[in-house]
């Protein structure tokens, strides 16, 4: 009886291991950025909108992560203080003329095709609508927050009457 | 809707290969190694099939006849996958979905043109050509079956344009790699159902040809025989 016990005791643990490792890679690797960015701060208390400094989104396939000089628009190396740390990074990186070396969080699946412009452009669709709760953070997230399923994408198709047909998203 | 096929001018073909080649750069085909290629497991999208020419020795001229998927109306091959991996479009292109596939093979031995292949072995790319893949096209693993697919990236991408730009897809925007890459103008690509595309009229021309057409599976890449 013991070893029955012992031995489904294991299996679980196996099973739960996988399982959690399994939900963790779904999500992406921990990732660390350069920079604290706060959306936030930039969403709401400078009014920007995303695709000031996502650029490519409305016309390319990756919506873009900026790279020192749009940061540079704003941000001004000589009037603003220089003690707040992050703020320092930035102006770091423009000292040293170096790009700002900004971690990739959000990976599709290698076997589908997600164009931003599709989305954005030609569908007309809100950043936050897929992106949700991103104009609250105030750090970068440590890996993709956003899990797209492919039950999400085709809910979202049939709402929208968008093609269903498996190529349009399949490659 | 467009119905997309091609044209393949049989007198106009030089066999020079090109839109093989074309096809597997396109398509992210990894070259096949000596073990492989020794036991029958090499593969080529676009494959070009020898036949033996007609007459009497020597006079008789064998011929290479380009052949991609032919994208059938009725295909064989989504009669019998499982799984659904495989299907028709609703512009008729037989489609493949590499991540839903299960090597079964059903459909390797259901296509009467030999068109789909089987991934033996885990696909690798040397190194100049590893850094050349087409970031459009997936990569297969090992135990999938993988096949033409009429260059659909390239529909996506016309289309994405077209809608950002507010019009509808021009003619010819849309064209296939390998009809790209022929240098004789040999492959004409287009939607069929127009009657005033050059495709369309090519197919219905006296010279068109379907392969093996009495098994009813009504392909859409047509052939056009060799004049006298």
């Amino acid at each position: 009886m013991r070893y029955v016990v012992s031995f489904v005791f294991i299996a679980l643990l196996v099973v739960g291991s996988v399982a959690f490792v399994r939900g963790a890679y779904s999500l992406g690797p921990i990732v660390v950025q350069p920079i604290d960015f706060n959306h936030t701060v930039h969403l709401d208390k400078a009014g920007l909108a995303c695709a000031e400094c996502h650029t490519d989104a409305a016309t390319c396939v990756h919506a873009g992560l900026p790279g020192k000089d749009i940061c540079l628009d704003c941000h001004d190396i000589d009037d603003e203080d220089h003690s707040q740390p992050e703020k320092a990074k930035l102006f770091d990186f423009a000292e040293r003329d170096e790009d700002i070396p900004w971690a990739r969080v959000a990976v599709t699946r290698p076997d589908v095709y997600f164009s931003h412009r599709r989305h954005v452009s030609s569908a007309g669709l809100d950043c936050l609508e897929c992106h949700v709760d991103q104009a609250s953070l105030t750090r970068p997230p440590a890996r993709a927050r956003l899990v797209m399923s492919m039950t999400a994408c085709i809910e979202c198709h049939e709402k929208n009457g968008a093609s269903e047909d498996c190529l349009a998203c399949h490659r | 809707m467009a119905r997309w096929g091609m044209t393949i001018d049989l007198d106009r073909c030089t066999a020079c290969q090109g839109c093989v080649t074309a096809c597997q750069a396109e398509n992210n085909l990894p070259p096949t190694g000596m073990d492989d290629a020794n036991k029958g497991r090499n593969y080529t999208w676009m494959e070009m099939i020898p036949f033996a020419g007609e007459g009497e020795r020597p006079k008789a001229i064998d011929r290479l006849l380009p052949r991609p998927c032919l994208h059938c109306d009725h295909p064989p091959c989504v009669k019998v996958c499982p799984v659904g991996a495989t299907f028709k479009s609703e512009e008729g292109i037989v489609g493949q979905i590499f991540s839903r596939c299960i090597g079964c093979r059903y459909c390797t031995t259901a296509c009467p043109y030999t068109a789909r292949y089987f991934n033996w072995t885990t696909p690798q790319w040397p190194e100049p050509l590893a850094k050349h893949l087409n970031p459009d096209v997936s990569l297969r693993p090992k135990g999938v079956v993988e096949k033409c697919t009429l260059c659909h990236h390239r529909l996506q991408n016309a289309r994405d344009k077209a809608r950002a730009e507010n019009r509808p897809l021009r003619p010819g925007e849309y064209i296939s790699a390998c009809a790209e890459a022929c240098p004789t103008d040999a492959m004409v690509f287009g939607d069929l159902d127009n009657p005033e595309s050059e495709v369309s009229k090519l197919a219905n021309s006296q010279r068109a040809f379907k392969l093996l057409e009495d098994l009813g599976t009504e392909p859409k890449v047509i052939y056009l025989r060799e004049g006298n």
